[in-house]
């Protein structure tokens, strides 16, 4: 006798919907496979079904299938009916539909996971009406704080308020960019975050805005909600806390926290546009802060193998985001740090492995009769996929506007940001519906 | 004996309910204190509570009923990585005037709005125990 090959986590998903369809009479038009945070799966029936023989038999085998992924025959199967009664009704709701091209069976997953469920829910509404965008890059290191801070400035150059997020909270970069010491406001957003948890939100809100220096002088402003303040302390501690999912109000996911932190900020301070500067990788904060608050996301790459590979470990996850239709609109790929020679075939390079990242997952695969769809060709100068460039430039290496007596070096913006802030500004006034320069 | 805390929350629950539905507050009262107690116990026991070989818990502190296990149950699930499973509980006990005693009283002591209280409790509890029980932990 040999022993039977285990069952790993990314087979028992499939091992599960085959055996369902294999008997899809069984379930009527809907199954749920409930998955907890330990990756085993079971089955969650609307009600009981009236052949309970049949559901013996389908107990015993999925348990058997699944292996370590399953659970013992007699607590493989669940009923919503059971959950409803016992007050579990909105935890319900968090299940997405799978994809099924076996049979007509609805199949829902309910993914009980400890963190990472963010990357796979809807925006959540708001009250203010400023553009947001989001500053991603699934690798630190390109440039992105450099860029945030040239581009805040050229805008408060032109008479815009602008309003930064450092939400880069496991590595704060773009505060210490744009707010010197001096600046900084007592408090930023870990404390924030600590102090909504027991109530006091209220006791530092009023002093976490920091206005940057290298707007003085502008007629604009640029305002900096830094991760830390002077007053702060010490910081691990309140890191370790900050994404507790409870706050004043009771229980609120963390995405609905930032939701309100960023919203009363946007009230209090009324800007013509928010910057969100994101954490590098597949962290939760990026989760949140690339699909559910309403902002457009600017996708930094620098075209290397390990980027494109974890771009498209995302882009495969979003293939079955029951809101990807909305959010993929709302994506572009900027190239970071783009060198100084060969250009041409740098940018063209980056554009072929940006497209295939797209189109393997995001792309509609188009038919010759479908008026409507999401498609671009690897040219097309208005995809998401085709890359913004930010070109490399040695001051840019040593870019710290904030300690050197001349700030922000005109020429070197403009080299290394025309594209973008021409592009970027195309963005911003197609969200806004008017020209926005 | 052997202590299923899990089967014990249920069939505590559903005749609670039960009583409640048919007004008979007093023992209605008694069985939301224990079907409490014993959501509490079965989410402990998933996050790590010692248990002795009959089921029951093998600390004194845990060996309580819900009128002084509620903020035992706090800190212990605080301190164990089950934060989300104590949202909507803070440390005003609702269940501090209950006690298993009251099994001996007169039922007009039992008054709608204080089991009423007490059964609103329960379903707070009974929330984050499903929440438990979906997450794999029970």
């Amino acid at each position: 006798m040999t022993a039977r090959k285990p069952v790993l986590f990314d087979e028992a998903l499939k091992i599960a919907i085959k055996q369902i369809n294999d008997d899809p009479s069984l379930f009527g038009k809907k199954i749920t496979l409930v998955r907890d945070l330990r990756g085993r799966i079971r089955v969650l029936l609307p009600r009981k079904p009236s052949k309970s023989k049949n559901l013996d038999q389908f107990k015993n085998d999925i348990a058997n299938a699944l292996g370590a992924y399953g659970y013992p025959a007699d607590q493989m199967v669940l009923f919503e009916d059971d959950l409803v009664q016992k007050g579990g009704k909105s935890l319900l709701s968090d299940a997405r539909l799978l994809p099924n091209n076996e049979t007509d069976l609805e199949i829902y997953l309910l993914d009980r996971q400890i963190i990472g469920q963010d990357w796979m829910r809807g925006e959540l509404k708001r009250k203010t009406k400023n553009p947001r965008i989001t500053f991603f890059g699934i690798k630190g290191g390109v440039g992105r704080s450099t860029v945030i801070s040239i581009w805040a400035w050229w805008l408060a150059k032109q008479g815009k308020k602008i309003l930064i997020f450092d939400l880069d909270l496991e590595s704060p970069g773009v505060s210490s960019t744009l707010l010197p010491q001096d600046f900084l406001p007592d408090f930023g957003i870990v404390d924030w975050f600590v102090e909504s948890g027991v109530g006091q939100s209220k006791n530092v809100e009023k002093w976490m805005i920091g206005s940057s220096p290298i707007a003085s002088g502008l007629p604009g402003d640029i305002h900096v909600v830094p991760s830390f303040g002077s007053k702060t302390g010490d910081y691990l501690p309140k890191l370790a806390r900050c994404y507790s999912e409870v706050d004043e109000e009771g229980s609120l996911s963390w995405a609905e926290r930032v939701q309100k932190m960023v919203e009363r900020m946007e009230i209090s301070q009324k800007p013509d546009l928010v910057i969100l500067d994101s954490r590098a990788g597949l962290h939760d904060i990026a989760a949140v802060l690339v699909t559910r608050m309403d902002a457009e996301n600017l996708l930094f790459a620098v075209d290397s193998p390990q980027t494109w590979k974890a771009y498209s470990f995302l882009f495969q996850h979003w293939k079955n985001h029951p809101h990807v239709n909305d959010f993929r609109r709302r994506l572009q790929f900027v190239a970071g740090m783009v060198p100084e020679t060969d250009r041409k075939q740098y940018l063209e390079r980056f554009r072929e492995h940006a497209w295939d990242v797209f189109r393997d997952s995001l792309y509609d695969e188009v038919t010759p009769e479908q008026t409507e769809y999401f498609s671009f060709d690897s040219d097309d100068e208005d995809a998401p996929h085709f890359p913004i460039p930010v070109f490399w430039h040695r001051a840019l290496q040593e870019f710290d506007p904030v300690t050197s007596p001349d700030g922000v070096d005109e020429k070197t913006a403009h080299d290394a940001l025309d594209f973008f802030i021409e592009r970027v500004n195309r963005l911003v006034s197609a969200t806004v519906g008017e020209d926005w320069k | 004996m052997t202590a299923d805390f899990h089967d014990a929350t249920e069939r505590h629950r559903v005749d609670a309910d039960a009583l409640f539905n048919n007004q008979r507050f007093a023992n209605a009262d008694h069985l939301f204190g224990l079907a409490a107690e014993c959501a509490l116990k079965a989410v402990m026991k998933g996050l790590g509570m010692q248990i002795k070989p009959d089921g029951s818990p093998s600390t004194q502190s845990h060996r309580v009923h819900v009128n002084k296990l509620w903020n035992e149950y706090i800190s212990f699930a605080n301190n164990r990585n089950g934060v989300k499973y104590v949202v909507g509980m803070d440390s005003n006990n609702p269940f501090s005037n209950w006690d298993v005693n009251q099994r001996y009283e007169h039922h007009s002591r039992f008054t709608d709005s204080c089991v009423d209280e007490h059964r609103k409790a329960t379903e707070i509890i009974m929330s984050r125990w499903i929440e438990a029980f979906l997450d794999g932990v029970l």
